[in-house]
């Protein structure tokens, strides 16, 4: 019979090692936000909006790696931004200040993202970097090179663990970013973006050129528009400090089918729902979660729909928001 | 029937299954008695001190006797359990209840958990650097590119380093494959 006391203690024990390794992150955050570190944030932001450049960097997650050619072209009716895979099967994005194209030859599709009814693609504004500090300690890190770059680096150490840290190495006289690392709540990293070479400077038009596509090509226009979700009778309510709605569209997603999709963000991580009635192909559809580097999916069923919930967050997050998902019949 | 009673237990229950597996839990039987077993499992876990003496050894015993208690192990491969593995010297009714609880974490699909044969188990292993304890692991969606594509043109983060978050979006098979 003293196997019950050692069962007790036992769970005791895995408890407090569970809780003590998920709390980790947290004990040893700095008190306070630098004011000169918040400010590197601000020149980052500023250089990624004025530059023309062009380079390669390297995408890194778990074991694998994927070599990519980056272009900005900052022009008089706006930039151009065009991103080539260089591993692998080849692929292409192009970016414009309404639109977003992906190139892909392999399946011979262009998918199509462009929004008519709103500003396409809310960003991250000067003023709203201050509001980062409250649930993140922005500090300055040390000075060193990437790619022949003198970079600062600058940390993002989260306030909770429903979030990852960042840690951004900036070109010291553009504030151009040279290097970003996703981190988790251990401080391990889990993503990293890192150029190999860059060229700061005007960039011919030649370079950011959209591929030639045959007309055989099939082409996937996302069809945004606008949504008011809750008089669909859908309600997400996420109770994660810091994070806020930025948007609610209408949009078609694999080809055929109208999905329903908010957005929150806390500013530097954003978090999607997607909404969309269950078809015969889902039952095959496994409920749970999946990841990609510090991307995490989690799926459920409710109410014959498939929620599909997608942040760069910790998977507790993306969970969390999942679970807040309900139907209730618009009367 | 035992996976919908966990399933209820973390509120992953459609509203359609939640009638029929109230209906089961209001008379006495098997399913009563297994949402009694795992809420005594969950509390033994959180270390409540609810767990009497006699009760424990009864659940120890009951899941000893669940013959597919093992087989949700094909999906943990983190370093959280080579820890369950090395604890569990420390008593071998823990370890089954133990064990028994990683087999009762939520099966939002619905999966037959404790009637699933153990030869299910060959399945790639996920190559995953985030641990969550008691969550389901799937591989990505089929049209994970398609999410992921609709959600990117969302995030600050284009804001501060540009086109390049898209390089997720447009990830190679091989990377796919690697997040199965």
């Amino acid at each position: 019979m003293s196997q019950a006391p050692a069962a007790a203690l036992l769970a005791r024990t895995l408890w407090f090692v569970l809780a003590a390794t998920s709390g980790a992150g947290i004990a040893h955050a700095q008190p306070t936000s630098s004011d000169e570190a918040v400010q590197w944030l601000g020149r980052i932001y500023k250089a990624t909006q004025d530059l023309s450049y062009s380079g390669t960097f390297v995408y890194q997650q778990g074991e694998h790696s994927e070599t990519s050619r980056i272009v900005r072209r900052v022009g008089e009716h706006g930039s151009v931004e065009k991103l080539e895979v260089l591993d692998g099967a080849p692929r292409e994005v192009l970016r414009t200040d309404d639109a977003v194209k992906c190139y892909l030859p392999g399946r011979r599709t262009v998918k199509v993202d462009r929004q008519r009814h709103q500003r396409a693609f809310p960003a991250l504004l000067p003023e709203q970097i201050g509001a980062l500090e409250q649930n993140y300690v922005i500090s300055k890190g040390e000075i060193t090179r990437v790619a022949g770059y003198v970079c600062q680096a600058v940390l993002l150490t989260p306030k909770d663990d429903l979030r990852y840290g960042y840690k951004l190495w900036a070109d010291a006289r553009t504030g151009m970013l040279l290097k970003a690392v996703t981190l988790d709540e251990k401080g391990k990293p889990i993503e990293q973006f890192t150029f190999t070479q860059l060229a700061i400077g005007p960039v011919p038009a030649s370079e950011v050129q959209p591929p030639q596509t045959p007309a055989s090509w099939h082409v996937e226009n996302a069809d945004v528009t606008p949504l008011d979700l809750e008089a669909t009778g859908w309600s997400v309510s996420p109770d994660i400090p810091g994070f806020k709605k930025v948007i609610e569209v209408k949009r078609r997603l694999h080809q055929t089918r109208q999905v329903d999709q908010v957005v929150y963000s806390d500013g530097l991580a954003a978090v999607s729902v997607f909404i969309e009635p269950e078809s015969d192909g889902d039952k095959l559809q496994r409920m749970g979660l999946s990841s990609m580097g510090a991307i995490n999916i989690y799926t459920r069923r409710v109410a014959h729909h498939l929620v599909t919930v997608v942040g760069e967050t910790p998977a507790r997050s993306v969970r969390r928001i999942a679970d807040t998902v309900q139907f209730r019949a618009p009367k | 029937m035992k996976a919908k009673i966990s399933m209820l237990m973390d509120d992953e229950l459609d509203d359609g299954e939640l009638a029929g597996v109230l209906a089961a839990l209001s008379a006495p039987g098997e399913a009563r008695t297994a949402w009694r077993t795992y809420h005594l499992i969950r509390d033994a876990l959180r270390g409540d001190g609810a767990l009497a003496t006699d009760i424990a050894a009864s659940t120890g015993a009951r899941l000893a006797l669940e013959p597919t208690v093992l087989a949700p192990q094909r999906e943990r491969r983190s370093p959280a359990r080579t820890r369950w593995v090395a604890l569990s010297a420390a008593a071998s009714v823990a370890a089954v209840a133990l064990v028994g609880w990683l087999a009762l974490a939520p099966r939002p699909g619905g999966d037959a958990v404790m009637g699933g044969p153990i030869a299910q188990a060959p399945q790639t292993p996920a190559v995953v650097p985030v641990k969550e304890k008691a969550l389901q692991r799937v591989p990505l969606p089929s049209a994970a590119d398609d999410y992921l594509l609709a959600h990117q043109g969302y995030s600050p983060r284009l804001t501060l380093q540009g086109v390049a978050p898209y390089i997720r979006t447009v990830s190679d098979e091989a990377v796919q494959s690697g997040g199965q």
